[in-house]
């Protein structure tokens, strides 16, 4: 080889180990990739470190070669976190380094995970780096919907136990302000607001001990605050009557609460308004929110709403006017109606 | 080994793989899958991290550690060639699964330095666990009951846990729930359904729970006719179908506030028919429309558990979705077929997007290629089976792909769509690297026959001989539909599949068949 490592005094000492797809030995190796003679190089000599489970700075700086290369290359992550902790890096400085791979490589899972090892130290991080939250909102000013940072956010958020940080819900605020459609941030603002407040790594969901019908609900509830985000998912709802994502939020704060569908009746009503004709006959609806029609339509079906029919002319008003691309779906949910089966889907 | 499952998986598929590999070369990709077994059990992803014989130690195995997902794609590809799995290190392989699995109940990717669960949490490694624990593990009595197992139950609950509150499953508990995760999801219970006694009730997947009846809602819900073309109200990339006015909220709404605040909002009009002529799926709520979303989606709607295992359970609640009559077929299609078919011979990612992100890193645009050719695949499957036509062919024109263009057609047979012309009148920079070339090529009119799994459940008599081969074969199937579509793509790189676009012919039994002796555990 004549490659830049092969041609490296730094190097001289390795043994570089060459790619071994099988073919030698008689078989075929499937979807072989072409790699570059770059790649192909770097490689050998990483196998080669690796092999001697070698911890330098050398090895490191070949990790960011093969990284820059390819950054899907799951196992250069880990040894190459193996390596900043084993040499005492300076993490901060990785952060930095990691922050313009992120930028440049958008949809990559590997480099969220590696980002998440690193700031797990609590040796170097006992507590959130200040200017963490401004990167990922750097981040989100690409792609405010990038499923990667959020997950990676919502980690942070347990692991610095950042619930209450009015940042989080500054930050909330302002990328709903921005996109009211942006269902990751409602997303998030419910994990901040009715999450379990457990640093667990992985906290699973609230109650979930409970029978089934309980899990997910909160057994400790702060009315005030169910009442606060009601209004808020209000609010943003007159915003844009079209957009599920402050119905669907709506639907699990009171799910979480326990509080009944019924309650959102006089507002839903505001938005499906039946009209009469001179002879008080119904005449017609006049809708602003499709949303709203189903919301009755579940209080109306719900066993205490008693009113079956009335839940029936909302479908109906679904399927056929409102929102014909579930037609069938909207029939399915009248067929149980019929049927008398108490809806599961409030 | 996911680029290779593409490729033996979509050939299968496309009833050409004993046609057009020899028995040699099949026996050859077989002891390369071997080859990336590692010694301590379950497969690499990919040779590049085989340190070579005799230099593989403690210190050094981490760096050369069994994948999760490539495990179980090593398990299907070596079943699809019809290898017997005698030499797979099975027990190895069982006893190294639930040092993958976290306290939580998930799995992780790889094993690192002292054992440590490396990679996300997320579902897509629990789903290709429970497929590998699925296929290596079988029925019990094998005669494995000493090996150590997963915790069935804590990979259950981690599941449950990961549905949102909208209903959908996310990539883990309180995250934003994901068409994709949620596949990964339902097909993880369908693996451990199989297994378990079938008494204990998850209500996710039972028909008439909240949880149930919600996540089939969700499912519902990402049938969209949003689908950034242009044609309806672009607010920067977020779709919500009436074009709303977004009113600025100087101050808290008080009730009087709200009450005035909704009088002054407009009414909005009933949908018409031409404005809903197409309808595609996204993965997440206020998406658009995604073409790979239409598998996704409607996939995990269709899982069913086969006919004669519900017989058999007759007596207790049956376990499965099989909702995909709520969804709109006919929309879908259309969506598919004249919105994002691309004359290079695949789908786009969306309306007037190219099939294959071409403008990311030069080395990657034949992946991406890939990528996109395998979801006209994943599409076809699912015209093909709202369809109920069958047999589908893809009919991908008789002219040579060159720098002069004809204009590009493309047409499904069968389904009475006609010949479809596509906007786009020149090809991207990317596109022409010799090696992406390689792939859109043809000097032949080229056509080909697409059997679907589908096809082959529907005559169960003719291929399985028990529900749980059945169960097998549906779980694969699904992976396979996924993989054709990268494995049409990934001629450039095996210089063996490219053949299949150039010859005609319809089997509609060599596909599925070919694993059939595959998941007999005895």
């Amino acid at each position: 080889m004549t490659g830049k490592y092969a041609s490296d005094p730094a190097w001289a000492s390795i043994a570089p180990i060459p790619l071994n797809d099988g073919s030698e030995s008689g078989a075929v190796p499937l979807a072989t990739i072409a790699y570059s003679e770059e790649y192909l190089e770097a490689t050998s000599y990483l196998r080669a470190v690796m092999a001697a489970n070698e911890m330098s700075e050398r090895a490191l700086g070949l990790t960011e070669d093969v990284i820059s290369m390819n950054p899907a290359h799951y196992t250069v992550w880990i040894y190459r976190a193996k390596i900043l902790f084993a040499l005492n890096k300076d993490l901060l400085e990785e952060l930095e380094w990691l922050n313009g791979v992120s930028l440049k490589y958008l949809k990559n899972y590997q480099i969220w995970h590696h980002r998440q090892v690193i700031m797990s130290s609590r040796e170097h991080f006992p507590t959130l780096p200040p200017k963490e939250m401004d990167f990922l909102m750097e981040m989100f000013a690409q792609d405010s919907k990038n499923y990667h940072v959020w997950t990676y956010r919502h980690w942070l958020v347990r692991h610095f136990e950042l619930w209450d940080s009015p940042r989080e819900l500054a930050d909330m605020n302002s990328l709903i302000n921005s996109d009211v459609r942006n269902n990751s941030a409602w997303n998030h603002r419910y994990m901040l607001r009715f999450g379990p407040r457990s640093n667990e790594p992985d906290a699973g969901m609230v109650n979930a001990e409970g029978k089934p019908h309980e899990k997910g609900r909160l057994s400790v509830v702060d009315e005030d605050l169910v009442d606060e985000e009601l209004k808020y998912a209000q609010e943003q709802i007159i915003r844009a009557p079209e957009n599920r994502s402050p119905w669907s939020y709506a639907r699990g704060v009171l799910r979480a609460a326990g509080r009944p569908l019924s309650e959102w009746t006089g507002f839903s009503r505001k938005l499906v308004v039946d009209e009469f004709d001179e002879q008080g006959q119904l005449s017609g609806v006049s809708v602003k929110s499709s949303h709203a029609i189903e919301w009755l339509a579940d209080v109306y079906a719900d066993a205490e709403g008693h009113n079956r029919d009335e839940a029936v002319r909302m479908l109906n008003l679904l399927k056929d006017k409102y929102d014909p691309i579930r037609r069938n779906y909207w029939d399915y949910r009248i067929r149980a109606i019929e049927a008398g089966e108490v809806p599961a889907s409030a | 080994m996911l680029l290779a499952f593409f490729t033996v998986s979509g050939l299968d598929l496309l009833g050409a793989l004993q046609s057009k590999t020899t028995r040699e070369e099949r026996q050859g990709y077989i002891d390369w899958i071997y080859h990336c077994q590692v010694p301590s059990g379950g497969f690499r992803g990919f040779t590049g991290t085989d340190f070579g014989a005799g230099k593989r130690a403690l210190i050094n195995e981490a760096w050369d550690p069994a994948n999760v997902p490539s495990t179980f794609f090593a398990l299907v590809i070596l079943l699809i060639l019809g290898d017997d799995l005698s030499r797979v290190k099975r027990t190895e392989c069982l006893k190294w699964l639930p040092k993958m699995q976290r306290p939580n109940g998930s799995f992780g990717e790889v094993l690192g330095p002292g054992d440590q669960v490396e990679g996300g949490g997320d579902l897509r490694f629990c789903c290709f666990a429970a497929g590998t624990r699925y296929i290596l593990r079988g029925r019990r009595g094998t005669g494995l009951d000493d090996v150590e197992d997963i915790n069935v139950g804590d990979l259950v609950a981690f599941i449950e846990s990961c549905q949102a509150y909208d209903g959908g499953m996310a990539e883990g508990p309180y995250c934003e729930a994901h068409s994709g995760h949620t596949y990964c999801a339902v097909n993880t219970l369908t693996f451990l359904n199989r297994l378990s006694d079938g008494s204990e009730r998850v209500p996710l997947v039972s028909p008439g729970s909240h949880q149930f009846e919600c996540l089939v809602r969700w499912l519902v819900y990402r049938q969209t006719h949003e689908l950034g073309d242009g044609e309806e109200e672009d607010d920067g990339g977020n779709a919500d179908g009436q074009a709303d006015d977004v009113q600025s909220l100087s101050r808290a709404v008080d009730e009087l506030f709200l009450s005035k605040s909704i009088s002054a909002l407009s009414n909005i009009s009933p949908l018409t028919e031409e404005s809903l002529q197409w309808a595609g799926f996204n993965g997440r709520s206020n998406k658009y429309a995604d073409t790979c979303y239409s598998f996704w989606n409607t996939a995990t709607l269709d899982v069913r558990a086969p006919d004669d295992l519900q017989r058999a359970s007759a007596n207790t609640q049956s376990q499965m979705l099989d909702r995909l009559t709520l969804v709109d077929p006919a929309r879908n299609r259309r969506y598919l077929l004249q919105k994002t078919q691309h004359f290079v011979g695949g789908f786009g990612k969306s309306v007037g997007e190219l099939p294959g992100k071409l403008r990311t890193h030069p080395s990657m645009s034949s992946w991406f290629l890939t990528v996109n050719r395998g979801w006209t695949v994943s599409t076809l499957h699912f015209v093909l089976h709202t369809g109920h036509s069958g047999i589908c062919t893809l009919c991908h024109g008789g002219k040579r792909l060159s720098d002069e263009l004809e204009p590009p057609y493309e047409r499904v047979l069968n389904l009475n769509i006609p010949p479809i012309f596509l906007p786009h009148n020149e090809i991207p920079n990317g596109i022409r690297s010799a090696r992406v070339r390689q792939s859109v090529e043809t000097t032949e009119p080229t056509l080909c026959s697409l059997a679907t799994p589908r096809t082959m459940l529907k005559q169960p008599d003719e291929i399985l001989c028990s529900p749980e081969m059945e169960y097998a074969i549906n779980a694969v199937a699904k992976f396979e539909a996924l993989a054709h579509v990268f494995g049409s793509g990934v001629e450039s790189t095996t210089g063996k599949t490219s053949q299949c676009h150039s010859r005609t012919g319809h089997n509609d039994s060599n596909g599925p068949s070919s694993m059939t002796h595959v998941f007999h555990q005895s």
